[in-house]
């Protein structure tokens, strides 16, 4: 008894000591570029430090309490939840929509789904450029065939008056990740279900309710987390189709339109544009508490209400 | 996957070895210069000549990058030779120690000192020092206008040495507009309207800011000189976000879809390039605010370089200055005509060869005598005055806000920003 | 399958529907491709047409030269390369740990590493950039190696599901002959989970193809990277943008990362319908 004690514990430490050595990469790596950096963040954002101020001096946390009377904030913040919740429709719908259609027992699914994948694949500057084009009023492809299909009788300002579907189209057009993930959880579906499914009488539709969504329940869990994370964290996408902010051949950091005024292009803003830096770390933080407490709160939700044979 | 580790454990060895032998640098040895500039203002092929010819300096040029300007200025280390914008930003950065004092440099150089035009130049001299030199200057709000779109509307040619009202220039920019073929009047371009209300309050006797710079002015007359660019995009005259632009307001004029842009002298080197340009562009002077009355015009300030306080090699970093102001880079864009070169030695070298160069060039030369600096105030970056500028610009064309409620928004964000830029300069 | 009328007519309402979203997907694609065999003025044209004139590879040409292709491409291909090879190595690592070793700390380390997606990056760019001044390592590739050993939270949650598959007994058998826990790792573990590496490879490497902020941050003209240089080198004297070289410019850009999906599509569409990624 006492020896297989001590033996257990000997594992246990060795056990320890392996899981350290493998982590100590990623641990040494986290507290570097993220740990040390955010807490560097927090610190600052205590001060009123301003990009080039010439005395610093502590304020405790009156960034913060300015944070929450600033409407400005609140109303990227506010554009960054609705962007991200739509955001996860489409990821989640719509991806999941793409993998039954291409999951069909037909010829050629093979193509249909790599080339759905495809432009997941492109660089998101790239997609980014590619819509804008794809996007402009005068000179863009799709105002070009829609009103040649005679359906638009005058061109429309996409990038101008429907900023936000822009920004959604390019989520849209990278849906083939998620796509790929519900493949994914469509495979792990044991096919005798569906046999027996069959045995019953059960068509597609019931089969549907029944089998795949319930077992595909996880994977719509994780999908759900990842998309509102990704959302969240939208930055480089406002800029490159925003209407007004092509200067020389260049795009600049000007501010996009309010509806894709994120949270991310509103900290850019704040810390680099109007060198506003303790309160811009002060608005980011509020922000990383916000994700953080959604996510672990929706984790929490989804874990309860999703069939899971969770592992460790 | 053995090969793949040693692999990675070779590129390791010689990533850290490259890191050990590059991370100090001999004091002795050749000084390597960080440029921070757009490659249009210092080009690649004037780095690489530069280079070769002095291989104790050697420059490496960055993109002008807020983030990394701001990160640098914090570690302490910020480029050497930096590109600025706009020139209206010099009092900003003087106020806040970041510029190095070239006075003394300038008048121990005799390719600089005596040659300054200080009319051009003024906003790069700020509280008797000199800070930089425009890379050259402009007298941007002179028109250029699209002679085609005034002889198909039936509409005589603006005078090319007699000054239209703004009242003038808006009416006959709203007759040449057609917005549903995708045609403005005229356009604002990025935040010169900044630089416009300055000439415009210039005119009317009036500041745009009150208190020392530190308010902005709520006076009607001022806050009316605001509205008239909310006007120009709301009647459809510029563009807005239903009707946009495919690129700047300058490739824009060149397709045809802007009958009349306030660019001023360089954007003529820009039209130089399309085929008949001479016949088919036309010069015209900036607006005034009162018939006959008092002219002002502006450069921004002029894009051009400024030398950090914090170089350690302030006399090498100034040898490249005055190399790129007075040598090679600087004869070469005199010759190309692309702005008035800040020597006036350089300036016979502008183009004038055709009807079309002499107008922008005699139109430039007179207005030089009307320039002031662009009252936009030390405590805060021209960039605020934008961005602030077109939220509440977008807030009044979505129909939110009124016409005052627009001015409003602007005010109250820039007094904020302003109030901020006093605690940062510790007053 | 037995050919009825009626799945005859279910084929074909699948395809035309399956057809139909290739269309829509492609579209950007196919506007991107007729932008970049117009000219310019082709383009600018007051009612444009849907497609070129003529194939015209001027574009072409000329975005290959205006972009300096070989350097940027040598820079992004040696950034991108650092960065898959350390980051790949280093997740594979930690999703190792939060996989086979189940202590009790495993728990607080997997969030830990989820969490650490949800940090809004823009805070860290000062201070990062600080400590990688401080590092000398500003305008230096290498920097990519490093950033990479701290490996991506999405592939250490990857490898960690791809390692739960294995059964334990290989291991244990291994442990029992006394070999070290690398050893392990690094002869019986790995190669076990080769379609993982790969996907995870191939993240890690469009990842860093993308990046726009640190290449714009830590590197200097010459250095820098085609996510960077594509935004800034389609401008002529006039200061106008190219549309018609940036969109043959675009193609360039996104060449390798096609080529490489294109190359490695099996292992992808392979592991990932293994069902690496679990919920």
């Amino acid at each position: 008894m006492k020896s297989k004690l001590r033996t257990s514990t000997f594992f246990e430490r060795e056990k320890r000591k392996s899981f350290y050595l493998f982590m100590s990469l990623w641990i040494l790596g986290f507290a570097v570029f993220q740990l040390i950096p955010i807490l560097w963040g927090f610190n600052a954002s205590l001060t009123n430090r301003m990009a080039f101020s010439l005395k610093v001096k502590f304020v405790g946390f009156e960034n913060y309490l300015k944070v929450f009377a600033d409407e400005g904030v609140f109303q990227s913040i506010y554009a960054t939840f609705i962007f991200s919740l739509l955001n996860t429709v489409i990821q989640v719908a719509l991806g999941f929509a793409l993998a039954l259609v291409v999951n069909t027992r037909i010829r050629g699914k093979g193509f249909f789904r790599l080339f759905y994948y495809l432009p997941y694949v492109i660089p998101v500057v790239a997609t980014g450029w590619i819509l804008r084009i794809f996007f402009d009023k005068n000179v863009g492809t799709l105002n070009i065939l829609l009103s040649n299909l005679g359906i638009i009788s005058q061109n429309i300002s996409w990038l101008g008056d429907h900023t936000l579907f822009t920004v959604l189209a390019a989520g849209f057009w990278r849906v083939g990740w998620s796509m790929l993930i519900f493949l994914g959880g469509l495979a792990t579906i044991p096919s005798e279900l569906y046999d027996a499914a069959d045995v019953d009488g059960a068509g597609p539709v019931r089969k549907l309710g029944i089998i795949t969504l319930p077992m595909i329940s996880p994977f719509i869990a994780f999908q759900c987390v990842v998309s509102f994370i990704y959302g969240m964290q939208e930055f480089i996408l406002p800029y490159l189709l925003n209407p007004t902010a092509i200067r020389g051949g260049q795009v600049t950091m000007e501010n996009p339109p309010r509806a894709t005024f994120f949270i991310l292009p509103k900290g850019y803003d704040l810390i680099f544009n109007k060198g506003r830096l303790a309160y811009g770390f002060a608005v980011l933080w509020v922000t990383f508490i916000i994700i953080l407490v959604l996510s672990l709160i929706y984790a929490r939700i989804a874990k309860k209400s999703t069939y899971s044979e969770m592992d460790g | 996957m053995k090969k793949i580790l040693i692999l990675l454990l070779v590129l390791l060895a010689f990533g850290f070895q490259g890191w050990a032998a590059g991370g100090t640098e001999a004091p002795t040895g050749p000084v390597t210069l960080r440029i921070m500039s757009p490659a249009s203002d210092f080009t690649d092929e004037w780095i690489a000549a530069w280079n070769t010819a002095n291989p104790n300096i050697q420059l490496i040029r960055e993109e002008v990058n807020q983030a990394k300007w701001i990160a640098d200025h914090l570690a302490g280390t910020p480029a050497d030779i930096i590109n600025v914008g706009a020139g209206a930003d010099i009092p900003y950065f003087a106020r806040r120690n970041l510029l190095l004092d070239l006075t003394k440099y300038f008048s121990g150089s005799s390719k600089i000192g005596p040659d300054i035009d200080k009319e051009g130049s003024g906003s790069y001299f700020f509280e008797n020092k000199w800070y930089g030199l425009p890379k050259d200057y402009n007298n941007v709000t002179a028109i250029t206008y699209n002679k085609e779109m005034f002889t198909k509307a039936g509409i005589p040619f603006p005078s090319q040495t007699v000054p239209m009202t703004y009242d003038e220039f808006y009416a006959l920019a709203k007759k040449l507009s057609q917005p549903a073929k995708g045609i403005f009047g005229t356009e604002i371009h990025g935040n010169w309207s900044t630089f416009i209300a300055s000439d415009m309050a210039y005119m009317l006797g009036k500041t745009l800011h009150v208190e020392n710079q530190s308010k902005m002015n709520g006076d009607p007359v001022v806050r009316n000189i605001w509205k008239y660019f909310l006007r120009l995009r709301k009647d459809n005259i510029s563009s807005n976000l239903t009707n946009t632009l495919s690129g700047w307001a300058g490739s824009a004029f060149q397709s045809d879809n802007i009958a009349m842009v306030q660019l001023g002298y360089w954007y003529g080197a820009s039209c130089a390039a399309i085929p008949g340009f001479d016949q088919k562009y036309g010069w015209a002077p900036a607006p005034v605010m009162v018939k006959g009355g008092t002219r002002v015009t502006n450069s921004l300030g002029a894009t051009g370089f400024v030398i950090s306080a914090k170089t350690k090699y302030p006399d090498q970093a100034f040898k490249v200055f005055e190399w790129y102001m007075a040598d090679k880079p600087g004869i070469e864009r005199a010759e190309t005509g692309w702005g008035i070169p800040p020597l006036k030695s350089l300036q016979s070298k502008l183009p004038y060869g055709n009807a079309f160069d002499k107008a922008r060039k005699d139109i430039a030369l007179e207005e030089v005598k009307y320039m002031r600096p662009p009252q936009t105030s030390w405590y805060t970056r021209n960039e605020v005055y934008l961005n602030n500028w077109k939220e509440a610009e977008r807030e009044y064309l979505s129909g939110k806000l009124t016409e005052d409620g627009a001015i409003d928004m602007f005010y109250k964000s820039m007094n904020e920003a302003l109030a901020l830029g006093k605690q940062e300069v510790g007053e | 399958m037995k050919t009825t009328p009626k799945t005859i007519i279910q084929s074909a309402f699948s395809y035309a529907l399956l057809i139909g979203i290739l269309f829509v997907f492609f579209l950007p694609i196919i506007s991107m491709l007729s932008v970049s065999f117009k000219t310019e003025a082709e383009i600018f044209r007051s009612s444009p047409s849907l497609f070129p004139a003529s194939i015209n590879l001027d574009n072409y040409g000329r975005a290959l030269t205006r972009l300096n292709l070989g350097a940027y491409l040598y820079n992004t291909l040696a950034t991108s390369i650092m960065y898959t090879l350390a980051c790949t190595f280093s997740s594979a690592m930690a999703g190792y740990a939060l996989a086979r070793f189940n202590v009790r700390e495993n728990g607080f380390f997997f969030t830990l590493v989820l969490s650490s997606m949800m940090i809004p990056y823009i805070i860290t760019l000062i201070p990062f950039y600080l400590l990688v001044k401080d590092l000398g390592l500003t305008n230096r590739h290498v920097l990519w190696l490093l950033y990479g050993l701290g490996g991506a939270p999405f592939l250490i949650y990857l490898f960690r599901q791809f390692f739960a598959t294995i059964p334990a007994s290989l291991e244990e058998s291994a442990r029992m002959d006394g070999a070290k826990p690398l050893r392990i790792f690094f002869s019986i573990m790995l190669p076990l989970v080769k379609s993982g590496t790969i996907i995870s490879a191939i993240f890690a490497f469009q990842w860093s193809w993308q990046n726009y902020l640190m290449p714009a941050l830590f590197l200097s003209s010459l250095k820098t990277t085609l996510a960077v240089q594509i935004n800034v080198a389609f401008q002529d004297i006039q200061q106008n943008i190219l549309l018609g070289e940036l969109m043959a410019g675009v193609m360039y850009y996104i060449a390798i990362p096609l080529i490489l999906f294109f190359v490695f599509q099996r292992y992808i569409m392979q592991g990932m319908l293994e069902g690496g990624v679990k919920g």
